[in-house]
């Protein structure tokens, strides 16, 4: 029943993405100007042609292991904040502040900041860290806050180690908070990420691609390098998911 | 060693939940603590775990080793009833034992199933077994057949009375019939 239901659901949303793409091909044939709005198919066949491009992979593997690099990195400094925060309220008013600002100035402001601190090369890498740290930082803290006292307490009468109670209590109940806040932030490092490399164009980079996309006038480069910037990120966000959900259920298995 | 409570106060708020409470708990022995509802049964079962301080009057005499049945399961809900056990217990303890205890009380079959699954009385039963198995000198239990039907009831009190091996046993129940069947000494609270 839930399967036939789950392949239903599917199916109804292959049919939606293939009816926007067709009203997409119709739109530009309309419109006929590829500059405003290339087909779909064109951007297919563009990417057809800078699949075999040495560029390509090299543009990929720049951008994706500074954007990932953020992002772990956010998840780990953000996971150890909130840790702490959750433990001693002082060190939680102390990051209040930071936490807040983060959340609040907008990107492009950082990006520019950051472009007088730092080498572009290393700009995508700290600007997917900025915008992941609130998440996974506030996402963890309330998780933290809200853990069972009266389970905590249990384990203090069985005087279960520390690390029997991460095990048992704390992981487990991280669990939704930590899959959520992964889930929300993997697409926003992406789009951080990539705008940031838009702005300081380091060389070889996807973001790089973007810009000389705009400065050609190339609609379809544009297209299908933000086709492709979809899929890394879907691809990432799915198997890193994946993969986190399968280390719980074998912890909950254990 | 026998647990020596003398003169214990503990007020919340202004409300004072226990007054000046004095009692002996003999070493090796069942004793059920009665009382009406409010009257500061389990607030006294807290102090005496050490999970809440008095605001008066000493205790001496209460074993570092502890086990207790709480007043609500206190499981771990995702995990199945063999782990909620083993959780508690030394590493190296046979985990053969745990499936036994779990079959003798009627949860054999269905011990893998995370415990979230269970109906209330299943997840009594766990934490009936878990309090038993873990290692300890005293055992604090705290209405421990709350939601098990009549004849569960007598099946899990042949159970206790089997597997306290003379551990000293404090236990909060409002059922006489509970303390007779298992010829405990009665204290009175509040």
């Amino acid at each position: 029943m839930i399967s036939t239901m789950f392949r239903k659901s599917r199916l109804e949303k292959a049919g939606a993405v293939f009816l926007a793409l067709a009203i997409w091909q119709i739109g530009a044939l309309l419109l006929d100007r590829s500059i405003i709005l290339v087909t779909p198919v064109a951007v297919a066949q563009r990417l057809f042609t800078l699949l075999p491009e040495s560029d390509f992979t090299h543009a990929i593997a720049f951008s994706f292991f500074r954007i990932v690099g953020g992002y772990f990195l956010a998840l780990l400094v953000g996971s150890v904040l909130a840790v702490g925060a959750g433990h001693y309220h002082g060190l939680e008013m102390i990051l209040w502040p930071y936490i807040h600002a983060i959340k609040s100035v907008p990107v492009a402001s950082f990006i520019i900041l950051c472009l007088i601190w730092l080498s572009s090369d290393s700009l995508s890498v700290f600007i997917a860290f900025l915008m992941v740290l609130p998440i996974v930082y506030t996402n963890m803290l309330q998780g933290i806050k809200s853990t069972d006292e009266k389970l905590l307490e249990m384990a203090e009468v069985f005087r279960m180690s520390r690390l029997r109670k991460l095990k048992y209590i704390h992981l487990p109940h991280l669990k939704p908070y930590l899959l959520s806040a992964c889930s929300v932030s993997i697409g926003l490092s992406w789009k951080a990420g990539i705008a940031a490399e838009v702005i300081g164009i380091p060389d070889g980079s996807i973001g790089e691609k973007l810009y000389e996309a705009k400065v050609y006038l190339s609609s379809a480069d544009l297209f299908a390098w933000t086709a492709v910037i979809v899929l890394i990120s879907v691809v990432f966000e799915k198997l890193f998911l994946r993969g986190l959900k399968m280390f719980f259920d074998r912890l909950e298995r254990s | 060693m026998d647990i020596i409570v003398t003169e214990l106060t503990k007020s919340f708020a202004g409300h004072i939940v226990l007054d000046r409470f004095s009692a002996a708990f003999p070493e090796g022995e069942i004793t059920c603590v009665m009382g009406p509802s409010g009257g500061g049964k389990t607030t006294f079962l807290h102090i005496l775990m050490g999970l809440m301080s008095p605001d008066s009057g000493t205790i001496k005499g209460v074993p570092s080793r502890k086990s207790a049945v709480f007043q609500e399961d206190r499981l771990c809900e995702s995990f199945s009833a063999l782990t909620n056990v083993r959780m508690v217990l030394d590493k190296s303890f046979d985990c053969g034992e745990i499936q036994a205890h779990l079959d003798e009380i009627g949860l054999g079959k269905d011990r893998t199933k995370p415990v979230g699954e269970y109906s209330g009385g299943m997840k009594r039963r766990v934490a009936l077994v878990r309090a038993v198995l873990a290692d300890s000198r005293i055992l604090f239990l705290d209405e421990p057949l709350k939601g098990l039907d009549d004849q569960t009831k007598g099946h899990v009190i042949d159970y206790l009375k089997k597997h306290f091996n003379e551990r000293t046993v404090i236990m909060v129940t409002h059922d006489k019939e509970e303390v007779d069947a298992f010829d405990a000494r009665l204290v009175t609270l509040g």
